[in-house]
């Protein structure tokens, strides 16, 4: 190991699970020479799934963005900082003016949930622009548990999460934890947690039109036909309430 | 289970102006491409991602089945 070869401990910044990691960068190349799990992080225990390894691939991608760019008829041009800055200050507030903060849309990607600088101006950013075009991979898989956790329980940001460790019946409907690592349910692992679950003597049942990787683990698998969860789901209430 | 397919999403970026050399390389199609983003779920105006209908067809057009990029 040369002496620009340095081992950081960092987090995946790609899902909420935010897995513990181990990169080997060469400082001197700037590259990443390899991505490994932390077997020291006491939440993901030494497990990342294949977004994580593709770290190194993406920091080498010729295609990831490194200076601002700005469209030019069909044509991309590549800018500096303080020009970038100074363009989006002066177009955001003309367009604010003359079309309304619904012209402006604003998407986040999940890694800036991961950074300090996005959680401390991001909010204030949306906030002073007051648009309702907000979009963030939570767009395609979130905002309806938002909605009803808002009628729920009160607000958007109070979810009702499996207690993954500790229950002994767990019914997963449409979701594919041991792929997607649970996403909102933020628990790394998930093939190891679930198969726990049947370990205590407890039971996993998957609900899907497909026979997913989890329901390969699962004690139990339904095939529902796409697009009719809202009535096997009112069944379901219906046999709670008379029962 | 019979009569459906699955197509995963987040696949295929060789629709104009993605300037992604490197990802195009790979498998996949836009599973965007057959969504109307019209289709929304009213409460949360979240587009319909799922239980889209669909009809599936052999491809006999040998230019439909070149590679986009
Ligand atoms: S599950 Fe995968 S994408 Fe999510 S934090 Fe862990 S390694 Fe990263």
């Amino acid at each position: 190991m040369t002496e620009d070869v340095r081992l950081h401990h960092r987090s995946c910044p790609f899902c909420e699970a935010a897995c513990g990691i181990r990169v080997q960068a060469d400082h001197g190349s700037r590259t990443i020479l390899g991505v490994r799990g932390d077997p020291e992080d006491p939440f993901s225990r030494s497990f990342i799934c294949p977004k994580s390894y593709g770290l190194t691939q993406l920091h080498s991608d010729p295609d990831r963005l490194r200076r601002p760019v700005r469209r030019r008829g069909k044509d991309w041009e590549e800018m500096g900082w303080d020009e970038a800055m100074d363009e989006a200050a002066d177009r955001l507030g003309t367009l604010l003016k003359t079309h309304g903060p619904n012209s402006i849309a604003y998407y986040l990607g999940n890694p800036s949930g991961h950074k300090a600088p996005f959680l401390l101006y991001g909010p204030l950013l949306i906030r002073a622009l007051q648009t309702n075009q907000f979009y963030t991979p939570g767009t395609l898989d979130q905002i309806p548990k938002y909605v009803s956790a808002s009628y729920m329980f009160g607000g958007p940001t109070i979810q009702p999460l499996a207690d993954l460790d500790r229950t002994s019946y767990l019914i997963v409907i449409g979701n594919n934890p041991v792929v997607s690592q649970g996403s909102m349910m933020v628990a790394p692992g998930m093939k190891r947690r679930l198969e726990d679950i049947r370990k205590r003597g407890g039971r996993v049942v998957v609900i899907d039109p497909r026979r997913t990787e989890t329901a390969q683990i699962a004690d139990e698998y339904i095939a529902v036909r796409p697009g009719t969860d809202a009535y096997l789901l009112f069944a379901m209430v219906d046999v709670l309430a008379r029962e | 289970m019979p009569g459906v397919v699955s197509l995963p999403h987040g696949w295929g970026h060789s629709m104009r102006d993605t300037r992604q050399r490197v990802a195009n390389r790979t498998i996949g199609v836009n599973a965007n491409a057959i969504i109307d983003e019209s289709d929304l779920d009213v409460p949360s105006a979240t587009t319909v991602l799922n239980g889209v209908p669909v009809v599936v067809e052999a491809v006999r057009d040998p230019a439909l089945l070149a590679d986009p990029a």
